[in-house]
């Protein structure tokens, strides 16, 4: 199975263990990743310049088309924006026509045939959850992971279509078959309160303050992401500092799924410091 | 370039309003494979209150105590209302049912066995109703209990007054006490979420119990507005009642509202639990029918499934909806086209006077059925042998006025897929 | 005299050096921003070093073919200095070594045609490509070097193919190497030479056999120790045979040592003007190549220095805009200054003058970059692209440039209201948009149920900073306020989270609209923002 990886452009310098675990799983299950010169998703544009985030996710499209690949990509953002993007190309068409003249001069174009999917929803729906259960060598300790579903991937369904936006159970599915536990928690779909990081940043930690809360409140050790912007909310240094009690670790789920594979932790970081306890 | 993907299924349920919701419930308990299809964000504006009957006669001045009595008259004077196709047990049977779905995610509701309780509302008015939240139930047959009231209001709650209560209440219990508790963290104007929200604080109920102990000299039973929490409500109030060494209650209000979202909530987890497939905001755009099957296009914005179902409950509400749609002199079924019943005229839609005791004409239009809830067309037969319709867009039954709303919902919904199931498992075609 | 050049030349040289490294540091200290630095790193990279500045890895990974050219180039110029230029050293190695001698002979040609062919790859992609370059300002960069290297190439093979043809440096040769005069066969090795060695003889001699004979015994006795076959200096050789009509002439004139002034001069030419063209990358690219400024962990906080010497270093190689992240943004705004290569030009050019424009394109070419590393991974010359990005970014807020969406937040709404009229005139309606906020179709259903306020996070937890809820930003849409409705708090702090839209009982797309404001309250403050920072004196 060939897919084109897109990665974001976060991965590669804010959270490359992210890049790195998600890569380490994918060889593990046979799936070979197709590195292109994809452009970013055009999600942060998306504030600024309508046509620029259509664009730049539609050139990723014809960049995947040329190859005759789907796109697989481990944020949930960027996810989302390429869903956006599909229909707005397809229900504006002045835009299209921009588009496709501006694809053409690069010898580009796109007909809907190549699709995007986020990691999860390529695991629950293409992959299989029991292909996945086949292959975990390691289960891991019980241990309570309260689950951060990620907007962007959730809402809205509509244009998303990636799991029931009121009451998903993907991720938690996904996560049983590693031997982790999957913690009942109210604030599991709502926002990280990363989009707001910039733009105000008291908003963004305080949202953050109370999801951790909430969630060591519900029984959780760990909060398990799957999107490059969540995790980065989770891990930003500010929190650290200012938290003076335990609190449950931001784990990944490519690690957790990793480590579960029987992938050396050594491959699953770049600084092969994981979590002691998954790898007891 | 849109997604495209197929979904086979016994049972497809347009509508995930409070009668789809019942009917994806029941659809899945009896092991149905099912696939829900709507919006579901009608239930904010539920008050959590589920009626059977609570008035008959419509100009009769009182509500009433027996529903039973009301529906045997009802049954015979309105023989096309849809309780009249109903034994009164069944529709008991039926809340029962919601009652035990309900309790398993975690939401307790009170089931009254004969006579209708009677809630005291945020209006300060008191309206019967059949099966009612157990955080509410206190605050039932306050004139009978006699008991010495404290209503505590929040400043900032918009629609929530503790002295409107209060002075409405003033004839039935003149001692009525009011308090407003202010939030510090949290000027300006407060929704119902935030609070409820805060009630998952163990401190902010702390701080609460303290505010109303403070209060409580010579009180027997404390009232608030409902929002208690999203979730393990009645755990609250307990607690609050243990803080507080007072009876506690709930009082529901305008919408949006926090015990319509306590439903919610219950019926999506749970559904999703027993893996009923939600299609979240899709609209079924077209459909046909070939060898014993509906395949039906449910259309959202970036996809369209094809949908191949053996039986289709048509749960898709009134206007608001958008089950029902009226142009300048029609009104159309929205999904099949299916004759719906209506005022020969545009001008017999309504009375001129609003308040006219017999209600509104409009308000009784919608589908006529069989006794199993299959449309029927002018020849009396239904049209399609598994196409039920359940819920508010039933004929004849003006809801709002009758209070039988969640009641005719309810039943309808159980007896449709029970009759559904019951079919399919026979294998019979009748 | 010729050393008196030599060493003027050196001199320049490095003056030269000394003069661009003060210039270097008069840019840092004029660019310094005065927070703490304690954040940057700097742990040099010597294994990266070394590859980079001997073979090139960097570009190697970028362009293979460019690679070449530019190996090949590289290699023959490094010959060319250390073995031909730098001979007294190269005889001290070799015992043996004379210009004319194999395999020198032979190899100084070949460096020769090497760095020949690099430099007419850099000008053949020069102009194919500038549709890619289409900067003023990169168009004519390097081409003096590079017009420079070629002439003494040029010269070099001139003069080579001069000394060959010359009649007058044989007989100076054959006087003083050997005692052979007329007597003992001086015309037989005319002849040999004349045959083998393609010198151009004021007067015919006859060749024949027996000549040719004794002349090449008297070579191999005399010369040949010095001299290998001719053939091999293949280059200058194929001038020397084309020289032939006009060899005497040339001859006469001594051309030779016209050619060698010259080409001497063009030489110390190079040296002195080393420090001042484009090939000071020459030095300026291992000097950089080792260092990173920036880690994830220092980047969000960096108050970095723009690292001066490194913008210096930039070839217009132009890999870096190749692989862009944000190239569609390009595309859609024509901004030049979104590109990397075009970014760096306009960096060198606010430090040399910073007035000389108002820096607003470079601020929003500057803003689109999402830090995805992608330039300063592949960027050929080692420069930590992505500190300078971030570095800038701080000196361009610094000098009250900002982002729209703050100077919206800045001002009160009533006064943000006041100039809905003059935006109005001055909004282009040519830019495509999601073609919502405009529609009456998409909000005139809102029955205002408040549902949307109340699952929206912002309201929840920021009530007490929070102007509009998202309700009744759709209310003012109604009410026909659409840019009363772009300057809320509301608009600027949503999350995009999507609930308000998700739960909708009459499916109005909140969050879209909400986003559709934001780029129209964005363009209005930019028009805003030029109108101020026009008339502001910066600093």
């Amino acid at each position: 199975m060939k897919l084109a990886y897109f990665p974001g452009c976060k991965i590669p310098f804010y959270l490359k263990d992210y890049g790195i675990s998600f890569e380490a799983i994918m060889r593990k299950l046979d799936i070979e990743l197709i590195k292109l010169p994809f452009n970013c998703c055009g999600y942060p544009a998306r504030s600024k310049n309508f046509e620029v985030s259509v664009l730049s996710s539609i050139r990723n499209y014809a960049l995947a088309r040329k190859y005759d690949l789907d796109i697989i990509t481990p944020c949930k953002c960027c996810f989302g924006q390429f869903k956006h993007a599909t229909y707005w190309y397809d229900h504006n068409k002045d835009l299209k026509k921009k588009i496709d003249s501006l694809l053409n001069r690069e010898g580009l174009f796109w007909d809907g045939s190549t699709q995007i999917d986020h990691m999860l929803s390529f695991f629950y729906n293409k992959f299989g959850i029991n292909e996945i259960a086949k292959r975990i060598q390691k289960k891991l300790p019980g241990k309570k992971i309260a689950v951060q579903y990620g907007c962007h991937a959730l809402r809205p369904f509509s244009i998303t279509g990636f799991d029931n936006p009121y009451a998903p159970k993907m991720f938690e599915a996904l996560l049983d078959v590693t031997g982790v536990i999957p913690v009942e928690w109210s604030k599991s779909t709502e926002c990280c309160g990363s989009p707001a990081f910039d733009s105000n940043p008291k908003l963004s930690f305080k949202i953050l303050q109370n999801k951790i809360k909430t969630a060591s409140e519900a029984g959780a050790d760990y909060i398990c992401t799957a999107c490059t912007h969540c995790q980065m909310q989770y891990e930003t240094e500010q929190f650290k500092k200012q938290s003076n009690h335990h609190h449950p670790t931001p784990l990944l789920f490519t690690q957790i799924l990793g480590a579960a594979l029987g992938i050396n932790k050594n491959k699953l970081s770049e600084k092969g410091d994981l979590t002691p306890i998954l790898f007891e | 370039m849109k997604c495209k993907q197929d979904i086979n299924c016994d049972l497809i349920i347009i509508g995930a309003g409070f009668a789809g919701m019942v009917a994806a419930a029941r659809a899945s308990s009896l092991g149905l494979k099912t696939v829900q299809v709507g919006s579901s964000s009608s239930l904010f504006f539920v008050s959590g209150l589920l009626d059977l009957l609570g008035v008959y006669p419509l100009d009769s001045n009182e509500t009433l105590v027996f529903p039973k009595k009301g529906l045997d008259k009802l049954t015979t004077d309105i023989p096309f209302h849809p309780y009249s196709k109903i034994h009164y047990k069944k529709i008991i049977d039926s809340f029962d049912f919601l009652k035990g779905f309900l309790q398993s995610g975690g939401l307790d509701y009170h089931l009254s066995r004969d006579d209708n309780l009677f809630v005291l509302t945020a209006a300060g008015t008191i309206k019967p109703s059949f099966m009612v939240p157990t955080t509410m139930l206190k605050g039932c047959a306050l004139v009978k209990k006699q008991k010495k009231l404290l209503i505590v209001d929040f400043k900032g709650l918009k629609g929530f007054s503790a002295k409107q209560i209060a002075e409405v209440l003033y004839k039935t219990n003149p001692g009525t006490r009011t308090l407003t508790v202010e939030i510090p963290e949290l000027a300006g104007d407060l929704n119902p979420t935030q609070l409820a929200n805060l009630f998952e604080d163990v401190s902010f109920l702390k701080y609460l119990a303290k505010k109303i102990k403070k209060n409580s000299e010579n009180i027997d039973l404390v009232g608030l507005p409902a929002v208690c929490g999203l979730y393990n409500s009645l755990e609250k109030i307990q607690k609050l009642e243990k803080m507080t060494q007072l009876d506690c209650f709930e009082i529901p209000g305008l919408p949006p509202s926090v015990p319509g979202m306590r439903l919610k909530n219950v019926f999506e987890k749970k559904l999703s639990k027993e893996n009923v497939i939600f299609l979240c905001n899709a609209k079924i755009n077209s459909y046909s029918f070939e060898k014993n099957q509906f395949t039906l296009t449910a259309v959202t914005q970036n996809m369209d499934t094809q949908i191949k179902a053996k039986g289709v409950i048509l749960a898709s509400g009134r206007f608001p909806g958008g089950g029902l749609n009226a142009n300048r002199d029609q009104i159309r079924e929205t999904v099949f086209d299916l004759p719906v019943h209506q005022p020969e005229k545009r001008n017999q839609w309504y009375h001129l006077n609003f308040f006219h005791s017999n209600g509104h004409a409009i308000n009784k239009s919608g589908l006529e059925t069989d006794k199993v809830f299959r449309p029927v067309d002018q020849s009396k037969q239904p049209k399609y042998q598994f196409l039920y319709a359940v819920g508010s867009i039933l004929a004849h039954n003006d809801w709002i006025r009758l209070k039988s709303g969640s009641g005719v919902s309810c039943a309808t919904a159980c007896i449709a897929v029970d009759h559904f199931n019951n079919k399919l498992f026979e294998g019979a075609h009748d | 005299m010729i050393n008196i050049a030599l060493n003027i030349s050196l001199i320049i040289f490095t003056l030269g050096v000394c003069f661009q490294i003060y210039r270097f540091k008069k840019y840092k200290n004029f660019l310094h921003v005065e927070t703490s630095t304690q954040g940057s790193q700097k742990n040099f990279q010597i294994k990266a070093f070394l590859l980079n500045t001997l073979f090139q890895t960097k570009l190697f990974k970028a362009g293979k073919l460019r690679w070449i050219f530019h190996f090949s180039l590289f290699t023959g110029f490094l010959y060319l200095i250390f073995v031909h230029a730098l001979h007294d050293v190269t005889s001290l190695l070799f015992e043996y070594y004379e210009p004319t001698v194999d395999p020198f002979q032979f190899l100084r040609n070949f460096s020769g045609v090497m760095v020949f062919m690099g430099c007419i790859a850099f000008l053949y992609r020069r102009v194919i490509h500038y549709r890619i370059k289409h900067d003023k300002r990169i168009k004519t960069k390097g081409l003096f070097s590079i017009l420079l290297i070629l002439l003494v190439i040029g010269s070099g093979f001139l003069l080579e193919a001069s000394k060959i043809i010359s009649e007058p440096v044989f007989i100076e040769m054959v006087e003083e190497y050997s005692d052979i005069d007329e007597e003992t066969g001086l015309e037989d090795l005319k002849i040999y030479w004349k045959e083998y060695y393609n010198i151009i003889f004021s007067q015919q001699i006859d060749i024949t056999d027996k000549s040719l004979e004794n002349g090449q015994f008297l070579n191999e006795e005399y010369c040949l120790s010095c001299h290998s076959s001719i053939r091999s200096a293949f280059v200058s050789n194929t001038f020397a045979k084309m020289l032939n009509p006009i060899g005497s002439i040339l001859n006469s004139h001594r051309l030779d040592s016209k050619l060698s002034i010259i080409h001497y001069i063009l030489c110390l030419l190079l040296l002195a003007c080393f420090p001042f063209s484009r090939l000071f990358h020459v030095l300026l690219i291992p000097f950089i190549t080792g260092q990173k400024n920036i880690t994830k962990e220092t980047s969000n906080t960096s108050k970095g220095i723009i690292p001066s010497t490194a913008l210096f270093a930039c070839t217009n190689c132009g890999y870096c805009s190749r692989v862009c992240s944000v190239y569609p943004n390009y595309q859609i705004t024509g901004n030049k200054d979104v590109l990397p290569h075009s970014k760096i030009e306009s960096v060198k050019a606010m430090i040399k003058d910073v007035s000389s424009e108002n820096w607003e394109r470079l601020y929003q070419g500057n803003s689109e970059c999402t830090m995805c590393h992608n330039c300063t991974d592949i960027c050929p010359s080692g420069i930590d692209l992505q500190c300078l990005w971030v570095a800038l970014d701080t000196k361009l807020v610094q000098m009250r440039h900002c982002e729209n969406i703050r100077s919206v937040k800045d001002i009160p709404l009533n006064e943000w209201a006041k100039n809905e009229n003059t935006i109005e005139s001055l909004l282009s309606k040519d830019e495509m948009t999601s073609n919502l906020a405009d529609k009456a179709e998409a909000f005139e259903k809102c029955v205002q149920c408040t549902i949307c306020t109340n699952v929206c996070p912002v309201v929840e937890y920021n009530s007490n900073q929070n102007d509009m809820t998202p309700q009744q930003v759709m209310n003012l849409l109604r009410l026909g306020k659409k840019h009363l409705a772009t300057g809320t708090r509301m608009v600027w702090s949503c999350l995009t989270c999507y609930s308000c839209q998700e739960h909708c009982p009459q499916q109005i797309r909140v969050t879209d609209i909400i986003l559709e404001l934001r780029n129209s309250g964005e363009k209005s403050a930019g028009i805003i923002n030029k109108t101020q920072t026009n008339t502001e004196v910066h600093i």
